[in-house]
């Protein structure tokens, strides 16, 4: 079910009357019975079991491990643990990598030379696989490290796993931290429904008015290469990192928007990226919860585990104390890079293009720090002005949006003959009315482009202050003009036509 | 060990970690007091420590370390 149909809407409200119709101790078992028919109305039969299969496997070894903590039995708590993770993430690995995992299988017989190739196969996932299964081992290490209650109780366990509202695209949850909202008994707080509401709007014109039109100019561009070359690429490129921001930021709007209706407020996901002054704050500020949790649950274990230790050791020995502070950091980020590669889907592209292009930018930039810093002393180059943040924003830009080139391109050999076709100076783009050719006409140009002037000037008031504790602030009227002049914009401009597309999240995939 | 034994361990393993010989550290010393301690460097720091003391910290009590007293008296504990 696509967060922009007129079914989902129709579902959330539906939902809503119900929730706070039922008495308040039963509100759990009210989102518990919608977040399941939602997965029914979303998916074939058979994924549904998968995600079923996780749900038990995570509440039975989650109580495992705390019967054998309880006992001062770690071998028993270990054990539970490494099922748990097993059992999930195997799930997880054969739904989404197993064909990745096939096709190199067989690129490899094919370089053996031997005349056997493997079937590729492609199954069927239950919605938020990913996003449920990173939620599910964070729990399970969580638990394993005492650091968050177990839940007993296997429908709990069943909604913390499968919340309808982070199941489309995150975000991923803590369970010590959802345990409160999810359970305790919310009432109708009207200005809390109302902040849920605005931010949904917010989001529907992210994706309806703005993502949907960026949408159409990177296919445009994208779809001719021979066509549409030189600046074209690099335009494309930078319309393409705004199309997954409004994106996937709009889908968080709508999700988070919605979530606070019911009285459940999920983490945040983004804190205006495109203001960031380098690459490492860029991936502070987008999707937080995957970098938190692939920083606590992965990084932070690989470098207090006894190999990473042991290099260190090894590296102070032979190479010196600052080596021994960095070969280990940077090792272990390049794990966890390469993982944020392999999430964005199983292909080489994303894991050298998205995972190792993102690493190589923020290990270069902090062994090269000292000499930066060098520089701009000698150059006297004041970095606390407004021009110098803004030098810095554009330059993570535009390395953001090379990145996001493998991400949207299909394989690593077209990205990089793209790239190459760029290499063509036709500044006469912009003036002789080439843009015009690319789907949008100058009407929807301009809507574009005034929707764009606004998130960025939302974002830049956001930076100071909650934008939503600003617009409380104003008199009645003004509050309900402005949702309505939203509300109005997302109807008149917004995309819904089958035509454009507007149905699919790029990140929904997950 | 003595806990001023503990700090004078501490204060080494600090400086190493950190690549600052003059650093000095308190019981009160925070992360806010000391140039670049951010999460990747508490971390190896805890490392450092559990190495240099031969002690292993237990996840949740390292989660409610609010600065260097509360640590040496973790570490007190352990030994």
């Amino acid at each position: 079910m696509s967060l922009t149909s007129f079914p989902f809407i129709a579902f959330f409200l539906v939902s809503l009357a119900v929730y706070y119709a039922v008495p308040e101790r039963l509100r759990w078992c009210a989102l518990f019975a919608f977040s399941a028919l939602f997965m029914l109305l979303s998916s074939p039969l058979l994924p549904l079991l998968y995600w079923a299969a996780a749900v038990l496997a995570v509440n039975f070894c989650a109580r495992q491990i705390a019967a054998g903590r309880a006992a001062g039995n770690g071998r028993r708590a270990k054990g539970a643990l490494a099922a748990g993770i097993l059992l999930t993430v195997g799930l997880l690995a054969a739904l989404k990598y197993s064909g990745f995992l096939a096709a190199n299988l067989n690129a490899l017989l094919a370089l053996l030379r031997v005349d056997y190739r493997l079937p590729i196969p492609a199954p069927a996932s239950p919605p938020g696989v990913s996003f449920y299964t990173l939620t599910a081992v964070g729990y399970l290490l969580d638990s394993y490290w005492g650091i968050s209650p177990v839940q007993p109780n296997l429908l709990k366990t069943a909604l913390f796993i499968g919340y309808y509202p982070q199941l489309i695209s995150g975000p991923i949850t803590r369970y010590r931290q959802i345990e409160p909202q999810l359970f305790t008994p919310h009432r109708f707080d009207y200005v809390q429904v109302c902040f849920g509401l605005q931010r949904m709007v917010w989001g529907f014109f992210k994706k309806l008015v703005l993502s949907a039109r960026l949408g159409i100019l990177v296919d445009t561009i994208y779809a001719h290469p021979e066509r549409y070359t030189g600046l074209y690429i690099w335009l494309a490129a930078a319309l393409f990192l705004f199309q997954l921001y409004t994106d996937f930021s709009g889908c968080m709007d709508i999700v988070l928007g919605a979530s606070e209706c019911y009285g459940v407020l999920l983490p945040e996901n983004f804190k205006t990226p495109f203001f960031s002054r380098s690459v490492q704050e860029y991936w502070q500020r987008w999707h937080i919860t995957l970098g938190a949790w692939l920083r606590d649950y992965i990084l932070y274990s690989l470098l207090r585990s006894r190999a990473w230790r042991g290099l260190t050791k090894w590296a102070k020995a032979h190479l010196g104390k600052k080596a021994a502070r960095q070969l280990p950091t940077y090792l272990g980020t390049l794990c966890v890079w390469l993982l944020i590669g392999l999430w964005h889907g199983g292909g080489w592209q994303y894991i050298l293009g998205m995972g190792l292009w993102f690493w190589l930018l923020i290990t270069l930039s902090q062994l090269c720090e000292p000499l930066f810093k060098k520089a701009l002393a000698f150059l006297k180059i004041n970095t606390a002005g407004f021009a110098w943040h803004l030098f810095q924003s554009l330059r993570v830009f535009a390395l953001a949006a090379v990145g996001n080139m493998f991400f949207r391109l299909q394989g690593l050999g077209a990205a990089l003959e793209t790239m190459r076709a760029g290499l063509h100076w036709n500044p006469e783009i912009f003036t002789d009315g080439s843009l015009l050719s690319l789907g949008l006409d100058l009407k929807n140009i301009w809507v574009l482009l005034l929707g764009l002037v606004l998130l960025l000037l939302v974002s830049w008031l956001q930076e100071t202050k909650s934008i939503r504790q600003r617009l409380a602030e104003q008199p009645l009227p003004l509050r309900w003009a402005i949702l309505l002049l939203l509300c109005l914009a997302v109807a008149l401009f917004g995309m819904y036509g089958p035509e454009f597309n507007a149905a699919t999240f790029i990140y929904e995939q997950f | 060990m003595s806990k001023a034994e503990i700090f004078e361990k501490l204060e080494e393993i600090f400086r190493d970690v950190f690549d600052d010989e003059s650093l000095q550290i308190g019981e009160r010393t925070t992360a806010a007091d000391v140039d670049g301690w951010d999460s990747l460097s508490h971390i190896m720091l805890l490392s450092a420590i559990e190495d240099e003391f031969d002690i292993k910290f237990d996840m949740k009590a390292v989660q409610g370390l609010q600065d260097v007293g509360a640590m040496a008296d973790l570490i007190g504990e352990l030994l």
